[in-house]
């Protein structure tokens, strides 16, 4: 034997470990920050922004006071970059037209790409913050908008070596609709603010020359025009700069950047502190890093469940292989003379059940040779007191199981060895089983089928679970593929001469077993598994007990497969060893266990920052992938599935134990510690278990019944999680479907303003649009949607598609403004090229000029053919007909009363005029009707609980409505609204009349009426309740 | 089998080697290791504003 130096078992991997969990979470923490970084068209956190009236220019000083750019003088601003694709073009551009601009910079986008800030500074740009990860500063709590603004300093100081003092906030605009939040954190800092005085929205992509009219100042003064160089495609951008540049040079406009517009106050950058560029150096640093662990530990976890997906298969596919071969060549039946060593070192508790189930074999000519192996207590004694016949002892001092079975295999006088532990009782057939596979020559080993005895409780449960999917299925594979790398030592039957061929029994490792059957692999001989010759063994009881088998049984294969390497050279069964079921215990018991929690710190990572859907979906696939074949193993072993009930517990809690195990065993297999036996305390429940054919009695017994209410808890609480994840899937999936289904553009322009706490304004437009028609569009129909600040009421009124207003200019399309109808400002604004937005965002203009209204918080615009599919969609609306009306297209008669109309009758009932005696009065009134119909319709099919039928809707819907609704998503919005009942609409007239002319001579178009001017100043002021409470012949009367 | 018994050979390293000379790399390699996790904490503390550098 060679000397050893004794060595305390290793412990610092420990402390190396939890550091290494504590890096890795703090990794996968940044980096989950890091990649929440928005930009663009990224929604902001909450809903809306407040007005701020408080700021007279764009420039926020940090004295609180504001200043505006001097007459004559443009300042570019770009924001949410540095982007790799954009920011360089944007460069060459300005560059190329010898103009200098301002670029208000993401901070995870300066880590990322340093050297593209260095550009920008070089070339003589200007730097201004944008925050560190484009989150809507205002929503977050003092301490994350100061880490906001300390990271981003940091990332500027460490690319640049400068300190800069200009700063923007995410999702700002003009003075009037910028969140002040922000604005005051950043003034207390003693940055300077730099809002914008036209905010272009090139975000949304409305072509470049919308761009560059958008940018354009309409008077002399100063602006300061807001534009992007990140967050999306930028091309427009890009070429609307080559359109507004020469357009504001032959205007003799200067394009300056902000600091050289403001050049009475100083805001140009500061050298950084040397303590500033080195936070800023180790945080790009650990923004690197973070992503690259990131990456690989997303590679890890394909890996990780490509190989559990694999050895579910792999399972699955011998399993039954294995069991149709079974079936379909029964072996023969022989009653070879048989010897039955049974190693014992203190097995009181269950020696002499041990034996007693040897013996009630009835086998012919059993010699059961029981080896004690130096035992203390009294177990002996008990053999010899038994006095059974065919039982032999054999007292031997203390030398190890080895050491004992060699002694017993020596003692034993037949040519067939079944191996028993001494904790393990035999079924009455199980001898018979197990050596009937020895009719073929060629066999030298079987393995029987070890079963838990003490399956109480959690730790035997999933132990149980454990015996019968992962070992029992194993060995299903491993004899699939003809090497059988484990005769468990619990049950095992050998032949003499294939045990002489392997040398007999080692002492080398402390799975004798395995390597003894690694042994006879290699001499030649089949190993096979017989699923029917069944003991029942007692496994450990506690968690330390547990722990010490496990750590044994994984160091032992870890000393046999290095042991019996040389097989993988080999020829024959000993090729086959070493070339299949060597590799598939590394790969599956010992890679797969080590990736299995980076499956679960990926899985807490994803769900915190990442969208739940794919996540969820691989999980869910794993799992029942493996309940699956969980349910056919049982199946397989003819088990009772109800223990299934712990099976998902199991795969958390279990998984991590063993993870635990492989990772000790490895580390000491490494270090070379040294590993001895423990002790395992016995508790006897194996010598309780009676044969197979009693355990409907141990099921009336209740020890294999779990208490009812425990599995119903269970099962009710994994029902409830496989719905809420479902569920949640399938929320997410139908919410990101109803976003995608509505089509989104800036309808508003300038005149758009997000209250997130304000009344709220909602322009909702109807076009006079049809497929395939070319030509202007002209708005027929346009209505105002006022709700209160709470939200629980609305008013809906209308303005007259004829009143003649002032109508603002609009360069796109040629249009250099005047005073025409309020329809004609969509025609003037779409042009013959038809672009709604661009005709939207121009009504909308001519509209809050109209009313002096503020601007609009939301719009929606909808054409005839979009309007007729939502009717249809719904089924009909009841629309109550309030005068007889005669139809000028359809020549259909509407007669007064109650009726269903589908989208058609609907759509051209709401159309008419002339017929009527208020004219278009009349036909706004029966406009505003049928809204309020819709609205009423959908809250009586109770859309909301309807998923499918709400999903038909919105997609008809989505596809015929164009919305903007500003920084939130229309399902936000409309979330917002939600409290509003139909019977809280209230429709309202706005006065007018025609404008006088005398017969014969042309429509003059409509003027307002000084009510109506009151109702609007009422809408302004938030007073319209009061307003309609005194003016009660004003509201429409519902049809 | 169970009970408590004394060591027996089997108890032997894996990867035989020469003693002394494994042990001292070994934990020459933990000693590194958790060295360079302290340090990457402390990069992203020094990142985060959480340390203060020199």
């Amino acid at each position: 034997m060679a000397r050893h130096q004794r060595a305390p078992r290793p412990r610092a991997h420990w402390s190396v470990l939890a550091l290494a969990t504590v890096a890795l979470f703090a990794t996968l923490a940044l980096d989950g920050f890091a990649r929440n970084a928005g930009g663009g068209t990224a929604p902001p956190g909450r809903f809306g922004t407040q007005s701020a009236p408080g700021y007279a220019g764009p420039v926020v000083l940090p004295d609180g006071g504001a200043r505006r750019l001097p007459d004559g003088t443009v300042a570019l601003t770009f924001d949410d970059g540095p982007d790799p694709l954009w920011t360089p073009r944007v460069l060459d551009t300005l560059k190329r037209h010898g103009v200098k601009a301002t670029f208000f910079v993401v901070g995870t986008k300066v880590n990322a790409h340093p050297e593209l800030v260095r550009r920008i500074a070089a070339e003589g740009h200007a730097l201004g913050l944008h925050s560190f990860s484009h989150h809507d500063l205002g929503g977050l709590s003092p301490q994350r908008r100061a880490m906001e603004f300390n990271l981003t300093s940091r990332a500027v100081a460490r690319a640049t070596g400068q300190d800069v003092r200009l700063f923007r906030p995410p999702y700002a605009g003009t003075p009037t609709a910028t969140d002040p939040a922000p604005v005051e954190e950043a003034r207390r800092r003693g940055y300077v603010t730099v809002l914008a005085d036209l905010d272009t929205k090139d975000w949304s992509r409305p072509g470049a020359a919308a761009i560059a009219g958008a940018a354009a100042p309409v008077g002399p003064g100063g602006a300061v025009v807001l534009m992007h160089d990140g967050g999306g495609d930028r091309s427009q951008t890009v070429a609307a700069l080559d359109v507004l540049l020469p357009a504001l040079a032959a205007r003799g406009v200067r394009t300056v950047t902000v600091p050289d517009g403001l050049s009475d106050v100083d805001v140009g950058p500061v050298p950084a502190q040397r303590r500033e560029r080195a936070q800023g150096w180790a945080f790009a640093l650990a923004q690197r890093v973070s992503s690259w662990v990131a990456g690989v530990l997303f590679v890890l976890l394909i890996v990780a469940s490509v190989l559990a997906l694999a050895r579910i298969g792999i399972q699955g596919y011998s399993a039954r292989r294995h069991a149709r071969r079974r079936r379909r060549e029964p072996p023969g039946f022989g009653t070879p003379p048989v010897s039955v060593v049974v190693p014992a070192h203190n097995e009181a508790a269950n020696i002499a059940a041990t034996v007693r189930s040897l013996v009630d074999n009835a086998y012919p000519g059993l010699e059961v040779v029981v080896v004690d192996d130096g035992s203390t207590d009294d177990t002996a004694g008990i053999v010899e007191r038994l006095d059974l016949p065919g039982v032999r002892l054999l007292r031997r001092p203390n030398g190890g199981k080895s050491d004992a079975l060699r002694a017993g295999v020596a003692a034993a006088s037949h040519d067939v060895l079944v191996l028993v532990d001494g904790d393990t009782i035999v079924e009455p057939n199980t001898i018979a089983l197990l050596v009937r596979s020895f009719d073929d020559p060629t066999v030298g080993a079987v393995a029987g089928n070890a079963k838990v005895a003490n399956r109480g409780g959690v730790l035997g449960r999933w132990q149980h679970l454990e015996y019968v999917v992962a070992f029992n299925l194993d060995r299903r594979v491993y004899e699939t593929v003809g090497c059988m790398p484990t005769v468990p030592g619990a049950l095992g039957a050998f032949r003499r001469a294939a045990l002489e061929q392997a040398g007999g029994l080692s002492s080398d490792t402390l799975a004798e077993d395995t390597d003894l059957t690694m042994a006879v692999c290699r001499a030649g001989w089949r190993v096979v598994y017989d699923d029917a010759a069944c003991a029942w063994t007692e496994a450990p009881g506690t968690w330390r007990g547990l722990w010490r088998q496990r750590y044994r049984w994984c160091f032992g294969t870890m000393q046999a497969m290095w042991k019996h390497r040389a097989s993988v050279r080999e020829d024959g069964a000993g090729g086959r060893l070493g070339r299949r079921a060597i590799p598939y215990i590394v790969l599956f018991q010992i890679v797969q266990p080590l990736l299995a929690p980076i499956v679960d710190v990926y899985m807490l990572y994803s769900l915190c920052f990442q969208p739940l859907s794919w996540t969820t979906a691989i999980w869910l696939v794993l799992h029942a992938a493996q309940l699956a074949v969980s349910v056919y193993a049982f199946r397989l072993d003819k088990e009772p599935t109800g223990p299934l009930w712990t099976l998902p517990l199991q795969q958390v809690v279990y998984r991590q134990l063993i993870y635990l195990v492989v990772l000790q065993s490895a580390v000491t297999a490494l270090v070379g510690a040294r590993l001895g036996w423990q002790t395992a305390p016995r508790t006897g429940k194996a010598a309780a278990v009676q044969p197979r054919q009693s355990i409907v009695i141990l099921m009336r017994r209740g020890e294999y019944r779990d208490p009812r209410w425990a599995r119903l808890l269970v099962a009710c609480g994994t029902v409830l999680a496989l719905i809420s994840a479902a569920a949640l899937v399938g929320g997410r999936y139908l919410l990101q479907r109803y976003e995608d289904s509505v089509r989104r553009a800036d309808l508003l322009g300038p005149t758009a303003v997000y209250d997130r706490d304000g009344p709220l304004n909602i322009l909702l437009m109807g076009v006079d649009w049809r497929r395939g028609q070319s030509g202007f569009i002209r708005a027929d129909t346009v209505l105002v949607l006022h709700v209160p600040r709470e939200r629980d009421r609305a008013y809906l009124f209308s303005l007259p598609r004829d009143t003649i207003v002032d109508i603002p200019a609009e360069p796109a399309t040629g249009f250099v403004g005047g005073r025409d109808r309020l329809n004609a400002a969509f025609a003037y604004g779409a042009g013959e090229a038809q672009d709604r937005a661009r005709g939207g965002r121009l009504l909308a203009r001519a509209a809050a000029k109209m009313t002096g209204l503020p601007g609009f918080s939301a719009a929606a615009l909808v054409d005839f053919y979009g309007f007729t599919e939502i009717v249809a969609a719904l089924g009909g609306v009841d629309m109550c007909v309030d005068a007889e009306t005669h139809s000028t297209a359809s020549g259909v008669v509407y007669p007064v009363g109650c009726q269903r109309m589908n989208g058609t009758s609907a759509l051209d009932y709401v159309r008419q005029r002339k017929s009527l005696a208020t004219g278009d009065y009349a036909r706004q009134r029966h406009q505003q009707q049928l809204i309020k119909a819709i609205a009423r319709e959908a809250r009586r099919q109770n859309l909301a609980g309807d998923p499918t039928r709400l999903d038909r809707i919105v997609r008809a819907a989505g596809a015929a409505l164009t919305v903007t609704t500003g920084p939130v998503s229309p399902t936000q919005f409309l979330f917002g609204l939600h409290r509003i009942p139909p019977e809280k609409i209230i429709l309202v007239r706005t006065a007018g009349h025609s404008i006088p002319h005398p017969p014969g001579t042309p429509y003059l178009g409509e003027e307002l009426e000084p009510e109506a001017f009151d109702l609007f100043a009422a809408v302004r002021d938030g007073r319209l309740d009061d307003f309609v409470a005194t003016h009660p012949h004003l509201v429409n009367q519902e049809g | 089998m169970g009970g408590r018994r004394k060591y027996p050979a089997t108890d032997r390293p894996v990867f035989v080697d020469r003693f002394g000379r494994r042990r001292k790399l070994v934990l020459a390699v933990w000693t590194l290791t958790g060295v360079m996790l302290v340090g990457w904490l402390a990069v992203i503390g020094i990142g985060a504003g959480l340390l203060v550098p020199a």
